[in-house]
This record gives structure tokens, sequence and C-alpha cells, in this order.
């Protein structure tokens, strides 16, 4: 048993055709890489050599890329951790929604699959893979390719693919079509070397370069210095410290707006019914940067105001080496919360709670004292027990112990639309009468050093692509016989049967005595 | 302007049955001997066809405002359309009517999928609002469209080299893949009849009611009241987004794809594949070998700009990160992976032929996977949700 140099099938035959493939299977030369040797298949005493060998081996390379595969489609069987509803516990998340599969999901650890260990040494092998890979025949490849003879021997020119006898007659002409379609002859003696679009052979080891490249990118996001990652929320006419500048880049929300589809537009109408909600038109932020000047640690710094401007969705800015982007919003936040107390004698006062910062104690008019226990800026009942889902005042609640002259005490649990006495006893009450509200706009604060390289490997990976993609390496070989006629062979890289037509072409063209 | 909205709508029904025009010549002139007249008039009717389909496409345009490619309408009939482009370019160089045959069946089901889904020009919401938009998803579809053309020829290479005279495993597989594009067409079918006679039925379950469309045979486990006389509770753990309405119509798809399937062979008298094969060993299989290896050729590089560079740089303005991890962005690289893997499998260990072709099929699988289910199966960010 024998293997086929061309489809890799076992074969019986020596000597004769390939079964599979219909190649001969003695007479072909393996062209791929001119045949020259590798350094992988040169050295196998070390251990390096033993891993270059791994490495080196687009087999092995096949194997990773089609785990790094498989993996990465396991990852959305289910919604990764960062896309579980805010608020919901993982652990409890999965195994409510998807039973026992979700249970394992999450403690085999796959709702966090693509930042596992694993996951990113699969990554890191396959970018090993790649590089070695590429080292492994670019050297080889490139200086067989650079010192090509003209002459060759009969031998190698009886094992290329395409192989024909012609008498030549007039050879200018044929060499002239020859350069019509774009090939570049050497002149060795009387014989001949056309050759076009070598550097076609070289697309797959430039889309490596820029593969390597995005990998790099991606390592480097690792580092602080290269990616930084900031979210604030901003409430209308507040200003805002971006976190991690050391104190100097401020926010401030001039103004949130929010622009929404008209209902009655004949155009969208049935769309907007059909979705039931009203659909959003715009969001933007007019913000105003600005840098502090030097101050001490601990004092209120001087905003010095760097630049006004305006962020939407789809328009990011650029602000003091950072990107600012429209991220996220929030609606009609309550700011304050109007709560009525009731004495038992039937006498009333309000006092306003803000959300922000509420006080510890308030002291009413009505001679009530509200000590303030607990508060839940956005409440949430939880098999019984309150919680709250986020620290923003979305739907906020308040334990108070309320407080007479009489040192009767009762604690009471309110929010806007609850009140629940956990002392039983009900002298007092206690109910929200009124709230203030405000919108919050959620900014996207980053600077990313690494998008350049990015966007570069991406380039670069393009430009590779269509490099060994859309152009053949095509050359072919001229050599006087004894008898004066020509042996003619051809070499493409690929895409052998368009190859075959074009020389046919040239050949019969030139005999018939038209140019092609 | 409300006109141009009826307008286009007609010219997708136009489009449409062009294209089923268009499927009927060139199968007829598959079967026959080669006859140019028949070919030409068929070409002329799906390039008409394509034509109509362009007119819906920019009226569309026109009237909403912007690019009709934002939900999964409108995006299913523009892959439809990428994909008779690449059919009426290609058919220039290979003159083979049964690739366009292929290429023609699997465009029509594509849009008439789409026209199951909501149809109302919807407004669009601000994240994508950007020129990206079409950027994106025009080079995106073109790439695919591309793609396919390895699995339309592919399909025909395997047709052509299973032996349909023994029992073969093969061919068992073959009919299964077809009784699979037979269940499209039964889906098709069934929604269109269905809609045409207006029905609905509204299931009322115990916390809120579905309206179906076709009958409903499983209802979820929790319902009250149902109109029509067989209700089977489909298993508890079957509770995502209308599952319980989504399982009914696959299972009646399969069906009607088992019932289709079962007419042909009753009319044949023999297995799809054996009753094809005669059609398909017309034709040369090195040249369908060939093109295959082509399409992707020059298929990935638009895939990889369209789907993943665009993607990321329109992923970076509008959502501040030009990877999320989000399942349609995942699945574009799994795509992108396996057409890697493809080409390296092909150029570098030599799988030609029946090999390669059984990749092309499964590269269309996973295109078609990230076209529909992870819209309908796996909730993402995409639009066309």
């Amino acid at each position: 048993m024998q293997q086929c140099p061309f489809c890799k099938g076992e074969n019986n035959l020596v000597g004769g055709p390939c079964p599979r493939c219909g190649r001969r299977l003695t007479e072909k030369l393996d062209m791929r890489y001119e045949g020259t040797i590798r350094r992988s298949q040169q050295y196998n005493r070390t251990l390096i050599d033993k891993v270059w060998r791994f490495f080196s081996s687009v087999r092995n390379g096949m194997y990773i890329l089609l785990l790094t595969l498989l993996a990465t489609a396991v990852g959305t069987i289910l919604p990764q951790r960062a896309y579980i509803p805010i608020g919901r516990l993982p652990g409890e998340f999965y195994a409510a929604e998807y039973g026992v599969f979700g249970r394992w999901y999450h403690y085999l650890g796959l709702d966090q699959l693509y930042s596992s260990w694993w996951y990113m040494t699969l990554l890191g092998l396959l970018g090993a893979s790649i590089l070695i890979a590429s080292i492994d025949r670019f050297f080889p490849l490139r200086r067989a390719l650079r010192m090509q003879p003209v002459k060759r021997r009969e031998h190698f020119l009886r094992s290329q693919l395409y192989v024909r006898h012609s008498v030549i007659d007039d050879r200018e002409r044929l060499m002239k079509n020859l350069r019509a379609r774009r090939y570049r002859i050497r002149q060795d003696g009387d014989d001949y070397l056309a050759e076009k679009n070598r550097f076609a052979r070289w697309g797959p080891y430039v889309n490596h370069v820029g593969l390597l490249l995005v990998l790099l990118g991606a390592f480097l996001r690792l580092f602080p210095f290269f990616y930084q990652d900031e979210f604030i929320w901003i409430r209308d006419g507040e200003t805002v410290v971006v976190p991690d500048t050391n104190q100097s880049l401020f926010i401030k929300n001039e103004q949130f707006i929010v622009d929404t589809y008209d209902t009655d537009d004949p155009k969208f109408k049935a769309a907007i019914e059909q979705e039931g909600r009203m659909i959003p038109k715009n969001f933007t932020t007019d913000i105003t940067v600005f840098e502090a000047e030097d101050h001490i640690a601990g004092d209120t710094p001087d905003l010095k105001p760097l630049k006004q401007m305006q962020v939407a969705v789809n328009h990011p800015v650029h602000a003091a080496g950072f990107t600012i982007y429209q991220s996220g919003y929030q609606l009609h936040e309550f700011s304050s919360l109007t709560l009525r107390t009731e004495n038992q004698d039937g006498s009333t006062a309000d006092f306003r709670v803000d959300t922000e910062n509420p006080q510890a104690m308030y002291e009413l008019d009505n001679g009530l004292h509200a000590e303030l226990i607990d508060y839940y800026p956005d409440y949430r009942l939880e098999e019984g027990k309150v919680i709250t889902e986020t620290k923003y005042p979305r739907n906020p609640a308040f334990v108070f112990d309320i407080e007479g002259n009489d040192d009767h005490k009762e604690r009471l649990f309110v929010a806007i639309d609850d009140v629940v006495s956990e002392t039983g006893t009900n002298r007092y009450s206690i109910r929200a009468v009124d709230y203030d509200t405000h919108h919050v706009s959620g900014l996207s604060v980053k600077r990313d050093l690494t998008l350049p390289i990015f966007l570069l490997g991406g380039v670069i990976f393009m430009i590779g692509l269509m490099q060994g993609l859309y152009w053949q390496h095509r050359r072919i070989w001229l050599r006087r016989q004894a008898d004066g006629s020509y042996l003619i062979a051809g070499h493409t890289n690929k895409h052998a049967s368009s190859f075959e037509r074009e020389v046919e072409r040239l050949l019969d063209g030139y005999k018939k005595g038209g140019s092609s | 302007m409300e006109n141009l909205s009826i307008i286009s709508g007609h010219l997708l029904e136009a489009a449409f049955i062009s294209y089923l025009v268009g499927v009927i010549l060139f199968t007829w002139s598959a079967a026959k001997k080669r006859q140019r007249y028949l070919e030409r008039f068929a070409f002329g009717i799906t390039a008409a066809g394509w034509l109509a389909q362009l007119g819906f496409f920019t009226l569309r345009w026109i009237y909403s405002g912007h690019a009709p490619v934002s939900n999964l309408f409108e995006f299913m009939t523009f892959f439809g359309m990428m994909l008779i482009l690449v059919l009426l370019i290609m058919y220039r160089f290979y003159r083979f009517p049964l690739i366009a045959v292929t290429a023609l069946v699997i465009s029509i089901l594509i849009i008439g999928c789409a026209a199951m889904f909501p149809r109302e020009v919807a407004p669009l919401v601000p994240s994508l609002q950007s020129h990206w938009l079409y950027i994106h998803v025009t080079t995106a579809a073109l790439g695919e469209a591309v793609l396919s053309v390895s699995f339309f020829v592919g399909f025909l290479y395997i047709l052509h080299e299973t032996n349909q005279e023994k029992q073969h495993k093969t061919a068992r597989v073959i009919e299964g893949f077809l009784v699979l594009i037979l269940s499209v067409a039964g889906y098709v079918l069934l929604a269109f009849l269905f809609r045409m006679f207006g029905y609905t039925a509204n299931v009322t379950g115990a916390e809120a009611s579905i309206i179906y469309q076709l009958p409903p045979f499983f209802v979820p486990s929790d319902t009250v009241s149902s109109p029509f006389p067989i209700q089977i509770m489909v298993p508890d753990w079957l509770r995502g987004e209308n599952a319980a309405q989504k399982f009914n119509t696959m299972i009646l798809s399969l069906l009607a794809g088992c019932v289709l399937y079962m007419l042909i062979r009753i009319f044949t008298r023999k297995r799809i594949g054996a009753a094809l094969q005669p059609l398909v060993r017309k034709l040369p299989k090195n040249a369908l070998d060939d093109i295959g290896y082509r399409s992707v050729a020059v298929g990935f590089p638009i895939f990889t700009l369209g789907a993943l560079i665009f993607a990321m740089i329109w992923a970076q303005q509008a959502w501040d990160r030009f990877w999320g991890w989000d399942p349609k962005e995942v699945w574009a690289l799994v795509t992108w992976l396996f057409y890697a893997a493809y080409l390296h499998i092909r150029m570098q260990k030599g799988w030609q032929g029946i090999r390669s072709a059984w990749l092309a099929v499964i590269g269309f699988c996973i295109i078609m996977f990230n076209l529909l289910a992870v819209n309908l199966l796996i909730v993402g960010l995409h639009a066309y949700a």
C-alpha cells in the first residue's frame, strides 16, 4: 500500500493512475513547496524540534482549528453569563431556566466559555500553529522560488501536471503572446521560463501575519495601558468623574434626549402596533468634558471645560484621549420621594427623601421622628425577602423606624406602591404621595490603543486573502529537445483546469497565427 | 408614497412567480437535449424576475428611508436576491441548467419563508441607524450567497457520485436531506394556504394566549382552551418564547415534507436521488468540483470582509465594542472557521471531489443555521430576532 501524493488516498496500483483522483502516482512531483525540505522534516531530536514539528503540521493545525470551532459553537447553546438578566445569580439562573442541563452548563464553566483558560489556550495554540507552520514553509519556499533556474532537468519537467511536446516555429511570436498574458519571460540559451503572479504564493503568509496581529491585539487588551473601559451613569445636569483617570477627567450631562417614532406616522404605524410599544428613534446626550486643574487629593478640583459635544448612538465622540459612546439610558429614575406620615391623632406631615443622599433622621412637624434603617434603591421581592437589584433608584424602598414622643416605635417599610408594617401595631402610618424623576444617561468611556492593531491586522489579512485566492502562480517551461522541438511543461498552484485552457489557447492560437 | 409600498409588494410577487417559471424552464431544458432557445428563455425570465426584485428593493428603500435589510423578512429576501445575482453571473461562465435549478429552488424557498415573517416597514432603532447597516449586511449576504454556490454544485456532485443501484448509506442520507428541503417547501405551502383562507386559532393558556396561524396540534402544557379538537401538550422543558407554537410549526412542516416526498416517490417509483441521477450524470463532475472550490475561494474573502471586518467596525461604533460574543457574531465566526478549514484541507490535504462536496453541504447548513436558527432559537442582539 502506498499513499497517493495528490489526494492522500491509499493506493494499490503502484505505477498506475490513482483510482481516486485519476492522477498518475509515480510520475508527478509534489510541487507544494517546490519539493524543498522544511525544518520540521529535517530535525527531530530535541524537545524543541518535536514541538516545532507538532505545530508546523497543517494536520495538527486543522485539529486545533476544528476544536476551536466546536468550542465556539458550544458557547451559544445557552446564553453567556454576560447576557443573562441583570440581578439574577448565575448559579440560580441556569438551573431555574434550563434544568439539569443548565446546571451542568454553569458547573462546567461553559457560561463563561470565551474567557475560560482553556479557550484562551486553544486560541494560543492556534496562533502558535499559524506562526510556526508559516515560518516552517516560508523560508524554504522563498529560497526555492528565488533561485529558479530556467533550465530544468527533463525529469522535473515531465513530472509536472501539464506536459506537452510541440514544434515552435516563431518563438518571438509565442513570447509576445505570453507577454500579452502578463507572463514574465526569462531565457537561458534556447530554453525559456514564463512566469506570472508569483506574488500570489505569498498570500497565505501575508494573511497569517494579519491573523497574528489580531491575536496580538487581543493579548494586548489584557493590559490597562492599551485598553481601558469605564462606564458612567450621569443624571441630567450632574457632573461625574470618570473612574481610574486619577480624578482628572469629568463629564457633565447637560441634557439627555430620547426621541421615539411618531405612532401616527402612516409608514410605520403597522410595525409599531406589531411591536406593541414605542420604538426609540434617537438617544443623545449633550455633554461637557472637563479637565481637572492640578489639585491636592481630597480637594474639590477646579474644572476647566475642555469640549462641549453631542454623543449619540452610532456617533461616538473623542475627547482627552478617550472615546465616549452613548451606550445606555434610564428613564424616570426617582430623584426624590415625598412621604406623608400620619400620627395617631390624624395630624400629617410630609417630608422629601433624596434618593441619592437620604438623611439618617427626619424630624417631622407632627412630632414624629423617622429614622432611616434601610434603603433599597431598586427593590424586588425574592422568596419573601427584599433585595435591591441595582444601586440605581429605579424602584426605591425605605425602612423607617417611626417614633412619637411617647417612645413607641414602629418599623415600616415604604415603597412607591407599597407599605408594610413590620412591628404589627399601627399607630403611625406612612405612604408615598409624590415623587420627582430624572433621566440618566449611560456613557461608556473607553481608551483602546489596540484598535489600530486590529484594523491593521484585518486589512493585512484581507490583502493576503485576495492575493492568495484571486491570483494564481503560473509557470511554463520550454525546453529545447535535440530534434529542435520543444518540451513544454506547466505548473499552477491552483485551478489547474483554467490554466490548462490558457496554455492550450496560447499554443493553439500561436499555431493558427492569431494572437491570443 | 403609500403607492410605493404597494407597488414594491407586487414587484416581489412578480419576481417570485418569474423564479418559479424560471425553475420549470430550467428543469425542462436540463431534462431535454441541449436547447439553446429554451435555456435563453429561462435565463431571460429569471433575469427579469431579478430586475423586478431589484425594483422591490429600491422602492422599499425609497419608501422606508433606509436600506430594506433590517429585519428577517427583508434580509432573507435580500439573500435570495443575492443568490439569484450570483447565479446569473455564474451562468455566463458555466451554462449548466441544473445548477440554476438548484440555486433557484433554494432561493425560492428562502424568499417563500421570508414572506412568512412580519412584512411591515419598521422604523430603525438608534443602533441600526448607520451606513454600516447596508454596507455590512449586503457584503455579508453576498459572501454567503457566493459560498452557497459550493453547496449547490457539491450537492449535485454527491447526487452524481452516489451509487443508487444498491441500498447505500449515502443514498439514504440524500433522501433525508431532500425530505428536509421538501419540509421547508411544505412549510411555505401550509403557511401560504392557511393565510390565504385567513385561518387563526387562539389558544388560551393559564398566563397568556397564543395565536396560531396553523392548526394547533401541539399546545403549551398550561393550555386552558383551544379551538382545535386535537391537543397534544408539549413537554414541560419546552418553554422558550412561543416554543410550543414553533414546535407545532416544525412538526407540521416535517409531516408536509414527508407527504410531498411520498407523493413524488409514488409518482416516480424510485428514490428521488435515483430519479434525479440521470439528469445529474450529464454534468461533468470535474467541472462541478472546480466550481465548488472556486466559489469558496471567491466567497471567503467577501464573507470575511462583510460578516467579520465590516461587522466589527460597525459594532465598535454602535455598541462600543467590536466583538461581544453575541450568538450571531459567534456563528459568523464558526462559519468563517469552517470555510478556513475547508480551504486548508483542500489545498494541503488534497480533499477533492466527494469529500469536498460533503464539506460544502455542511458549510451551507452552518450558514442556514446562522440565518434562521440563531434568530429563532437563540436570543441575541441582532435585529432579526
